[in-house]
């Protein structure tokens, strides 16, 4: 079937581009077969998958399983380093292992590899003690998505000098596409400090809900933020006035600094234009 | 906007694997090496500093894109998604050369983040070579494929590797990366002859060699294995088999790959201008081989 020195009409099929079926199916079952196995220890090695000597083995076959699994685990604990830290080497590969049998990545970038991860560890039993850790998993992704994110120029801090200042509250504000808003209820900034070597400075976790993650240059910076201001910063974010945010934010937060909650935005460079609506 | 680069076309000469590790280094000290390659998968992020610092790299030196997520030799239609951000990539950094793998890493929409190995029979030549076809198609230019480092063997297998390569390049204009530590891995782990393996390669299709460190194992048999591993120097033998190589395919760019437990540039780049001696004494021999040879002609 395979020879392709005369020309018999099998042959010239099979030399052109067409293959038998039957052929074909063999070939797609030799791929399941040896799939099967590659995140499943249980699984023997697949027929037809031999040694040097022409006999199935394990150990050689296990090289693509240690190959498979250990490269997934080392792609994880690359993209959520505090977690990995918080449990422990041992722990996190463990936990990896189960996390990748589950859901194991759909496409070859590793660095978007992990999206769901939170979930499978906010509703993992055995963390169930542990709940700041789903948290965790959530910023570190979300810092992730901040240092690969599109890079643009933002506006500087005194942008605002160039508004007239009667059309101030029709000022819409577009952010940079790098940044993400975390919240938590938890001292995410305390455990970030101990894993990670960016934190915020003076961060207190009873007065700052959120921390913004934003890169506006080629350093991700991290800003934490007072309730009202996450929620001012929202609505910037989703499109809103400065007048309208202003309006929505100040009746539920007493003591809201208009010019406080904008200067702690600007500064922070979370923007890449100002525009006065129309 | 792009700054001036310098010209894509890769040397003749050593280069290395551009490792995260090293960035700062290049920048600051601009080494002499002939090239730098990455995996295209490593850039495929919008923005960020990964990007800030191979377009910086890329003004200064050539640049090859190696992927290793297209599952070329895999049953799935290719990842078109992927293939797209392939083409991104590779517009994005005009690399002297493209290269990818006889070897598969998807299936039934997993990714398995390894290079498995394919059994070399009409069916999968059939389906290497569509896929060959469609991403030369799409990149809109000539891509190259590297053979595999194998730790088993596939009794359905109808081909030798060499001959299958050689098909492959016939049939879709392909060139071929000769990775001279993956053939001297799959040879020691088949008992099959390097030098063998080098003597019946279609060298005039290759354009760029591999070299690399290797781990030594056994298998249960007790028979040696090794694994393809990029953790360590390239050994004396895979050196000895790639100065057997330049002689039948003449200088190429040729990359050192070391990608787990990275050395300092200085030990890497040590590696490279190994490869660059090795170059050099070929092209010297060569040069007085044919001075004597044309001295004789005129003799006569």
């Amino acid at each position: 079937m395979s020879q392709r020195s005369d020309n018999t009409e099998e042959n010239v099929t099979v030399k052109g581009y067409g293959v038998p079926l039957e052929d074909l199916q063999l070939n797609l079952q030799h791929f399941d077969r040896f799939s099967d196995g590659l995140m499943n220890p249980e699984v023997p090695v697949p027929d037809g998958v031999v040694g040097r000597d022409g006999h199935p083995s394990e150990k050689r076959y296990g090289v693509y399983r240690n190959n498979v699994m250990a490269s997934l685990i080392d792609a994880l604990a690359a993209n959520f380093p505090a977690v990995h830290d918080l449990v422990g080497r041992d722990y996190f590969r463990a936990l990896a292992a189960e996390f990748i049998r589950e859901n194991p990545p759909e496409q070859p970038v590793l660095s978007e590899f992990g999206s769901n991860f939170s979930e499978f560890i906010g509703a993992f039993p055995p963390l169930a003690d542990y709940p700041y850790l789903k948290d965790v998993v959530a910023m570190e992704w979300a810092w992730l998505r901040v240092y690969h994110g599109a890079n643009a120029t933002a506006v500087a801090p005194d942008v605002l000098t160039t508004v007239d200042p009667a059309k101030l509250g029709d000022a819409v504000f577009t952010p940079i596409p790098a940044y993400r808003l975390v919240y938590s209820r938890f001292p995410l900034n305390r455990i970030w400090k101990q894993t990670r070597s960016d934190h915020v400075e003076g961060f207190t976790p009873e007065a700052d809900q959120a921390i913004l993650i934003c890169r506006p240059d080629m350093d991700v910076t991290l800003t934490g933020l007072p309730q009202d201001v996450a929620a001012f910063a929202d609505l910037l974010f989703f499109g809103k006035t400065l007048g309208e945010a202003a309006e929505a934010v100040a009746p539920a937060y007493e003591g809201f600094d208009l010019s406080q909650a904008l200067g702690s935005l600007l500064s922070a460079r979370v923007f890449a234009r100002v525009d006065v609506k129309a | 906007m792009v700054a001036q680069r310098v010209n894509a076309k890769l040397p003749a000469r050593g280069g290395v694997g551009l490792k995260a590790d090293h960035y700062r280094t290049i920048l600051d000290d601009k080494p002499d090496i002939g090239f730098f390659e990455v995996h295209a998968e490593n850039y495929m992020g919008a923005g960020g500093p990964p990007h800030g610092y191979l377009e910086a790299i890329r003004r200064d030196y050539p640049l090859s894109i190696h992927g290793v997520g297209l599952s070329i030799g895999g049953a799935d239609p290719l990842n078109k998604d992927h293939l797209a951000r392939v083409k991104d990539v590779v517009d994005r950094y005009d690399p002297g050369l493209f290269s990818e793998h006889l070897a598969w890493s998807t299936h039934d929409a997993e990714y398995f983040n390894d290079l498995l190995p394919l059994p070399y029979t009409d069916a999968t030549l059939q389906q290497v070579v569509e896929h060959i076809d469609e991403v030369q198609t799409f990149l809109g230019r000539q891509m190259l494929l590297e053979n595999p480092s194998a730790y088993v063997f596939f009794k359905e297998s109808t081909f030798e590797e060499t001959e299958f390569l050689r098909e492959i390049v016939k049939r879709t204009g392909c060139g071929l990366l000769l990775d001279v530590n993956n053939v001297f891995v799959s040879a020691t782990n088949s008992g099959g002859s390097p030098e063998d393996y080098i003597d019946r390669f279609p060298v005039d299709h290759v354009h760029e060699i591999h070299l690399g460190g290797h781990a030594p194992d056994t298998d249960e048999a007790g028979l040696p294995l090794l694994i393809d591993a990029h953790d360590r120097k390239v050994a004396d033998p895979v050196w000895a088999l790639y100065a057997r190589t330049i002689n039948r395919t003449g200088p190429l760019p040729t990359l050192i790959e070391w990608d787990a437990n990275v050395p300092s540039w200085e030990i890497l780049a040590y590696e490279a201008a190994q490869a660059d001696v090795m170059i050099q004494s070929h092209c010297q021999a060569h040069s007085t081989a044919s001075a004597e040879r044309s001295g004789h002609v005129s003799e006569v």
